[in-house]
């Protein structure tokens, strides 16, 4: 079906792609003014590892590339998102640092981090609006779909009975969405075809829920050693292998009547990581995980042989190895 | 006992076996039927309802909410007289601030007094009375046959309204449905009621704890009674283990006694009523029954407050004006009904494990919003406490407007409306409620409606294509508004702050559907939607650091800027108009927020919800505006008559127009409270 002939025409530089972008936001964060770019500025010169805009990279080398600038503006758009979300994650999850330093809300109170994360969210959406009415389209819809996953994310606090395809549905909301936007808007600036487009949207999707899980699942296997993932169980949001155990767990009420407990600084987080366990949780959880990383390895046949596909399947086998 | 119009049946509607065949036969002669049955004798219709010879009516109170009172108010011939005015609510929950829901519009009422006058109204306008027992239904190719227990002659009629309560006849079986709630509730007559010292009612709220999403929760209301010593306490739980409802009273007084302690210790005089609520409502059960289904037989009642009156009224109101529009098909007036029903309740009160959930952080929002006196969370705790019904959206707008310029307007903004409550209302039902919480429904200052008066006094007609767009900047308007003002730190608890959570999470909801219904207006609106959104925040940070000539009017000026401009924008308008327009639109936001200060300044409820203390603390009020001093009325007042005489002198640029008419009424709308 495809052209191999056609692929990877442009190669990126990743590193120096990365650069470009972080010079287009602070470019587009400078308008913010005094009182509100200093504001986001800690989460741009602090990037974390740019999946997201690599991916923009990486997608749009497999079509017609013809316009580097544009794919910067679609790598900043989605690097924006990410940002904003981080800065309203932070005041939601209650986390007073990020990447190393004290989160936007400690340092420059609630209001101001909440509508640096507007602003971004606007500043990414002028980005979106001038790249095209396609762009624009896949940004919109994605910014939906991330607000609702927000919502259905916190909806489910302290539901101890929600199952794991249930949780799945609340991650390809909250994450999965920025996965996708980042494939399409790579295909839309490179120029793929709709059947490359199509695939491509497919394969960030089951990126994105692969990703989270596997996160989560990190929170469980590195509890103790520093990642608060003891938190999230503090706010009553449950990841995959908790949610995982808590099914195997059927009548065996002792991993819910932990999770439940109101005083749950004097519950012992290892004591939660050995139910997990018994219950198979991280082993459950890792399993759904492979499951979408095939699946997103399946959507990648349809995408045409090169450089750029060898990437993308290089990133799979990345997260899969991840924590392993 | 027959219909004063009763007699002359025409003979196509003889059932085979010669019976008359009625337009509608109402089971039930509660709130809902009489409603329903009262409408639809008003509308012409031959109308029966089946009630059994009347039970005297229990010696309690109840409460009319301000939407009861406007459906009642909507019913013919009804004479009312209640003997309390509640002009305010006072919100109790355990460690929490007492909030006062201001401008409640709600009265207290005699059971007793209620139920005979909207029976007698019935029977004024003409409805056919069998007091007698339904014991079975039939369906039949013309229609329903209702047996009863005494008459021996079944009755017949096209369409068939149940209104039998919870559990009466037609309702499908509790166990036959997904009843994820258990809500019980109990009333009774107290005395020992400290004389009250205003026109103020107290609600109190126990939550669930916020690690139990289906643990019991408890809300009790203290119903003013006729004379000064006497209340009526109501009590509904959820999730209550036990059947012993003396004991649920006692726990509700015991409440009242530890959050209220003001109205003194009271001792239960009259009889004990009491029983199940069923908030059950669903889509499904509504279509699924045979004829429609309304008020409590629906499932219609307020899962946190158990509230079911102003749904009854309602929910009889629709079924009513399905039926007449579908006077010979029955199908079709129950699929109208469905429809509409499920519009104005769906998500808020239907029963699921999603709903469960839904619940919980609705209480946990009760709770933790408590903390604060944010517009968005006063906004959301009325959505969920005295929600206005969906059914007011379709009222005129800016009141008054002259009916040519509503005859223009109104379609337009209904659609949006379904636009926007279509939008968010499964995912967030209490925000398409609050979406339509104005100060009362003919006042509601639609950003949309400054969006096609702007639009029109530039030479573009809208037609609902248009109201995606509407719909989307209504959202914007409302996902905006969370972000101005901060919450209070709540992080001592276990689990999620629930009053930052809203803001955020719902502001983000709202303004992430907003982007999306606008972006379908094409990357062009997309932009200014974004450019305007970026500069509102950047304005707001300004504002908040203190920038000096940065006031607090310019941030209102910035959001009502916008829907002008989107209008101009749809219009093609020259620069010169675009300028114009947004001047206007200026003007609106400016006058907008010195209302708002000096309905603040007098204790009443302002637009935003919120109070004069809020206001001034999150430097959202003017400068120099400080709390507890009612003399400071002049300077709002200026500023509102010079805002007006600057969009007036706007206006005066356009040329003469139907839009221009309806810029100059939005302008005064806005600026109307003033003058009282």
């Amino acid at each position: 079906m495809t052209d191999t002939a056609a692929a990877g025409t442009a190669e990126f530089d990743l590193a120096a792609f990365a650069e470009l972008v972080s010079e287009r936001i602070r470019l587009l964060t400078r308008a913010l003014g005094s009182e509100l770019e200093p504001v986001v500025s800690g989460l741009v010169d602090r990037p974390g590892k740019r999946l997201r805009s690599r991916l923009v990279a990486i997608c749009a080398s497999l079509g017609k590339l013809s316009d580097l600038a544009g794919v910067v503006r679609a790598g900043a758009v989605v690097e924006l998102l990410q940002i904003a979300s981080l800065l309203h994650d932070d005041v939601v999850d209650q986390a007073d640092t990020r990447r190393f330093a004290p989160a936007a809300h400690v340092s420059h109170g609630v209001e101001s981090a909440l509508l640096g994360g507007v602003a971004c969210f606007a500043l990414a959406g002028t980005e979106a609006a001038e790249l095209g009415s396609t762009a624009n389209a896949v940004t919109a819809r994605a910014v939906a779909d991330l607000s609702r996953g927000e919502m259905l994310d916190v909806e489910r606090a302290f539901d101890v009975k929600l199952s794991s395809e249930d949780y799945l549905a609340v991650v390809e909301g909250k994450t999965a969405p920025l996965f996708r936007l980042s494939c399409q808007l790579g295909a839309v600036q490179g120029r793929c075809d709709q059947e490359v487009s199509r695939a491509l949207a497919a394969f960030g999707g089951d990126l994105g829920v692969a990703f989270q899980v596997l996160d989560d699942c990190l929170d469980i296997e590195h509890a103790g050693t520093g990642k608060p993932g003891g938190r999230d169980l503090a706010l009553g949001l449950f990841g995959a292998p908790i949610l995982c155990a808590l099914q195997a767990a059927g009548t065996d009420r002792e991993l819910a009547g932990l999770l439940l407990s109101p005083d749950f600084d004097g519950v012992d987080m290892r004591q939660v990581c050995e139910l997990v366990e018994r219950y198979d949780g991280v082993v459950t959880a890792r399993a759904l995980a492979e499951a979408r990383l095939d699946r997103s390895l399946d959507a990648l046949t349809a995408v045409p042989a090169g450089p750029g596909r060898e990437r993308l399947a290089q990133l799979v086998d990345g997260l899969r190895g991840t924590g392993a | 006992m027959s219909s004063a119009r009763g007699g002359g049946v025409p003979a196509d509607v003889m059932s085979r076996s010669g019976a008359p065949v009625l337009d509608v036969a109402v089971i039930g002669g509660g709130a809902a039927g009489c409603a329903a049955a009262i409408r639809l004798a008003a509308g012409g219709a031959d109308v029966a309802l089946v009630q059994d010879a009347v039970a005297s009516q229990p010696a309690i109170d109840l409460l009319i909410t301000s939407v009861a009172v406007q459906a009642l108010r909507e019913l013919p011939a009804l004479q009312l007289a209640a003997h309390h005015e509640i002009e305010s609510i006072r919100l109790r929950l355990p460690g929490r601030p007492v909030r006062t829901l201001a401008d409640a519009g709600a009265y207290a009422i005699r059971s007793a007094v209620l139920y005979d006058a909207l029976f007698f109204a019935a029977m004024s306008a003409g409805v056919r009375l069998r007091a007698d027992n339904a014991i079975s239904i039939d369906r039949a190719e013309w229609g329903f046959e209702i047996r009863t227990q005494v008459r021996r002659s079944p009755l017949r009629a096209r369409h068939l309204i149940v209104a039998s309560g919870g559990r009466g006849i037609g309702v499908p079986k509790m166990a036959a449905r997904d009843t994820t709630r258990r809500t019980t509730a109990v009333a009774a007559e107290c005395a020992g009621a400290a004389p009250a010292e205003d026109t103020g009612m107290e609600m109190v709220f126990i939550p669930p704890a916020a690690t139990a999403l289906d643990g019991p929760a408890l809300s009790v209301w203290a119903v003013p009674g006729p004379t000064d010593d006497r209340v009526t306490v109501r009590v509904a739980a959820t999730n209550y283990d036990g059947e012993d409802h003396a004991d649920l009273l006692e726990r509700g007084l015991d409440a009242l006694q530890a959050q209220a302690p003001g109205l003194g210790p009271l001792d239960r005089r009259g009889p004990l009523v009491a029983g199940p609520l069923d908030s059950g409502y669903s889509r499904e059960r509504v279509a699924a029954a045979d004829g429609l289904l309304i008020g409590d037989a629906a499932g219609l009642v307020n899962a946190f407050t158990g509230e079911g009156l102003s749904y009854a009224l309602e929910s009889g109101t629709i079924a009513a004006d399905a039926v007449l529009a579908y006077r010979d098909e029955p199908d079709a007036a129950q699929r109208a009904y469905v429809r509409r029903v499920d519009f104005v309740f769906a998500g808020s009160l239907e029963a699921s494990r999603r709903a469960v959930r839904r619940d919980h952080l609705a209480w946990r929002y009760l709770s933790d919003a408590a903390e604060s006196e944010h517009p968005f969370l006063a906004k959301g705790r009325r959505a969920i406490l005295l929600p206005e019904g969906l059914e007011g959206i379709t009222r005129p707008l800016v009141a008054p407007l002259d009916p040519q310029l509503q005859a223009l307007a109104g379609p337009f903004l209904v659609a949006c409306d379904e636009v926007m409550i279509s939008t968010i209302r499964e995912d967030w039902p209490f925000l398409a409620r609050m979406a339509v919480t104005g100060v009362s429904a003919d006042e509601r200052l639609r950003p949309a409606l400054l969006m096609l008066a702007s639009a029109l006094a530039a030479g573009r007609e809208l037609d609902v294509r248009h109201a995606v767009l509407g719909g989307g900047l209504e959202l914007a308007m409302m996902g905006a508004l969370a972000f101005l003002g901060a919450a209070p730190d709540l992080r001592r608890q276990r689990g999620l702050d629930w009053s930052q959570v809203s803001i955020v999470v719902g502001g983000d909801f709202l303004l992430g559907q907003a982007a999306r219904l606008i972006a379908r207006s094409g990357p062009a609106v997309s932009l200014s939607f974004a450019q305007w959104l970026a500069d509102l925040t950047i304005l707001r940070a300004q504002r908040l650091a203190g920038c000096p000539d940065v006031t607090a009017a310019a941030t209102t000026a910035a959001l009502y800027e916008f829907p002008a401009l989107l209008g101009a924008e749809l219009a093609e308008a020259d620069d010169a108009t675009v300028e114009t327009l947004r001047d206007i639109g200026a003007e609106c936001g400016r006058a907008f927020l010195h209302v708002d200060e000096l309905l603040a300044l007098s204790g009443r409820r302002t637009r935003l919800d919120t109070t004069l203390e809020f206001l001034v603390e999150n430097r959202l009020a003017s400068d120099g505006l400080a709390t507890g001093d009612a003399a400071q009325a002049a300077a709002p007042r200026a500023e509102i008559a010079a805002a007006e005489r600057r969009g007036r002198a706007a206006t005066a640029r356009l040329p003469q127009s139907a839009g221009r008419e309806l810029l100059e009424a939005f302008l005064r709308g806005i600026c109307r409270p003033a003058e009282d």
